[in-house]
């Protein structure tokens, strides 16, 4: 997966995004007013396990609303890593779907108003389901296998989140969203990525700073941000 | 000539290895050679994990920030010092140049004051020197990278899948390289055998 880590001078709010390449990419872009770390990650990889689990919850408290994440999915390593990634974009499609009917908005979530310390990941993009199936992705990683992953992920969305399970599962087995997947995966080589995950790309203030591959440490995203 | 010559020579019994802790404890005994062991282990960890960060090494060195910025970034990098490796694999990549260093410094003692050319004692002893360091870095690369890649590496040989082939997530890679640093050091330390070093006996 990628993931991009933005850090805003605007204070606008910390927030966690799902980011899908293609139509919404010129909004992305255009709200990017302040900080931003890319990286690429995937569900299936140790060391991005590692990064979301002990990176990530670090930057949500030290480095509080100046800087959100957002993710891009870019599965190469184990083959259940692919399924996975069609489940999180069919997830976030939908969950974004939702968002739009409940609102009557682009799916922009809470973006108007500050974060609470203790929201989920993806409250202000309204990606909180798509995001507890990532981080059960990442905590359950020796579970998976590609003979299992749908029926974990339908189990999973079933019991603790307020998607349509059997409906997520689909649209990922028919590969419904595919264009979002490949998107990233493109894109991931037009960086030259390679087939390395994690890989993080830093931004400030709209400006890119450098990359980063493998899990580092907060206090290296830190200094690479000057945060 | 006999077959038992063509046979490799490997530490098969406790003599072995401690023909071989002997005479490493002898060579770096000289303050010379404990200082060329421990600069090439110090550099072959940094050709590691630099390595896998280019970018971000590059960064550190030449982007407008202050020294401390710089430091962590760099330092931030190293096994033990970051969050790039797991612990298993922290301790491997450690061990890894660690003997890179010792197998060096017996090297270039055994090649400078024996004056040993570059026979087939020596031919043998560099080439698995440099297997070595050549596997030490591709574990290195698995280990902060996950199995990516490993399997970037072997699917340009059709191996589709390659991320489950290998239990340990590619250290193996860094096991194979002490297994070479190993059998390289126990080749300088056999080649050395009814020798001196210092003027001790080997």
């Amino acid at each position: 997966m990628y993931q991009h880590l933005r850090v805003r001078r605007s204070g606008r709010g910390y927030d966690y995004q799902i980011d899908r390449r293609g139509g919404n990419r010129g909004d992305d872009d255009r709200r990017n007013d302040g900080l931003r770390d890319r990286g690429r990650i995937a569900s299936s990889c140790p060391r991005c396990a590692a990064f979301e689990t002990e990176t990530v919850p670090k930057l949500r408290e030290q480095a509080g609303d100046r800087v959100s994440f957002v993710l891009r999915s870019y599965p190469v390593v184990y083959p259940w890593g692919e399924p996975a990634t069609q489940a999180i974009e069919a997830a976030f499609a939908r969950e974004m779907e939702v968002g739009e009917m409940g609102s009557g908005e682009s799916g922009e979530g809470n973006e108007s108003g500050g974060v609470p310390a203790d929201a989920p990941y993806g409250f202000r993009q309204g990606s909180e389901a798509t995001w507890a199936l990532v981080r059960h992705y990442f905590e359950e990683q020796s579970q998976f296998g590609e003979e299992n992953v749908f029926e974990k992920t339908r189990t999973f969305l079933a019991e603790e989140t307020d998607l349509d399970a059997e409906a997520v599962v689909d649209d990922a087995e028919a590969k419904q969203y595919d264009d979002a997947v490949q998107a990233d995966l493109s894109a991931g080589e037009a960086a030259d990525v390679g087939r390395t995950t994690p890989t993080i790309f830093l931004f400030r203030d709209g400006e890119f700073r450098t990359s980063a591959k493998g899990s580092i440490s907060f206090e290296v995203v830190e200094a690479a941000l000057e945060l | 000539m006999s077959i038992a010559r063509l046979r490799p020579r490997l530490p098969t019994s406790a003599d072995d290895w401690r023909l071989m802790g002997r005479t490493a404890r002898l060579v770096l005994g000289s303050p010379a050679y404990a200082a060329l062991a421990l600069v090439t282990a110090v550099v072959a960890l940094s050709a590691f994990v630099f390595g896998q960060n280019v970018e971000l090494a590059r960064f550190a060195l030449t982007a407008p920030l202050g020294f401390e910025d710089r430091a962590t970034i760099l330092l931030g990098l190293y096994p033990f010092l970051g969050t790039n490796y797991g612990p298993v694999a922290e301790v491997l990549l450690v061990a890894v140049a660690g003997l890179a260093g010792v197998d060096v410094a017996m090297v270039t003692y055994h090649f400078r004051e024996h004056e040993v050319g570059v026979g087939s004692d020596g031919a043998t002893t560099g080439g698995s020197s440099a297997v070595g360091l050549v596997l030490g870095a591709l574990g290195a690369g698995c280990a902060a990278c996950g199995s990516a890649v490993l399997a970037g590496l072997l699917s340009l040989f059709g191996v589709a899948g390659a991320g489950t082939l290998l239990p340990l997530d590619g250290l193996e890679f860094s096991l194979l390289a002490l297994a070479a640093l190993l059998l390289s050091i126990y080749w300088i330390a056999d080649g050395m055998r009814g020798g001196e070093i210092r003027g001790c006996p080997v």
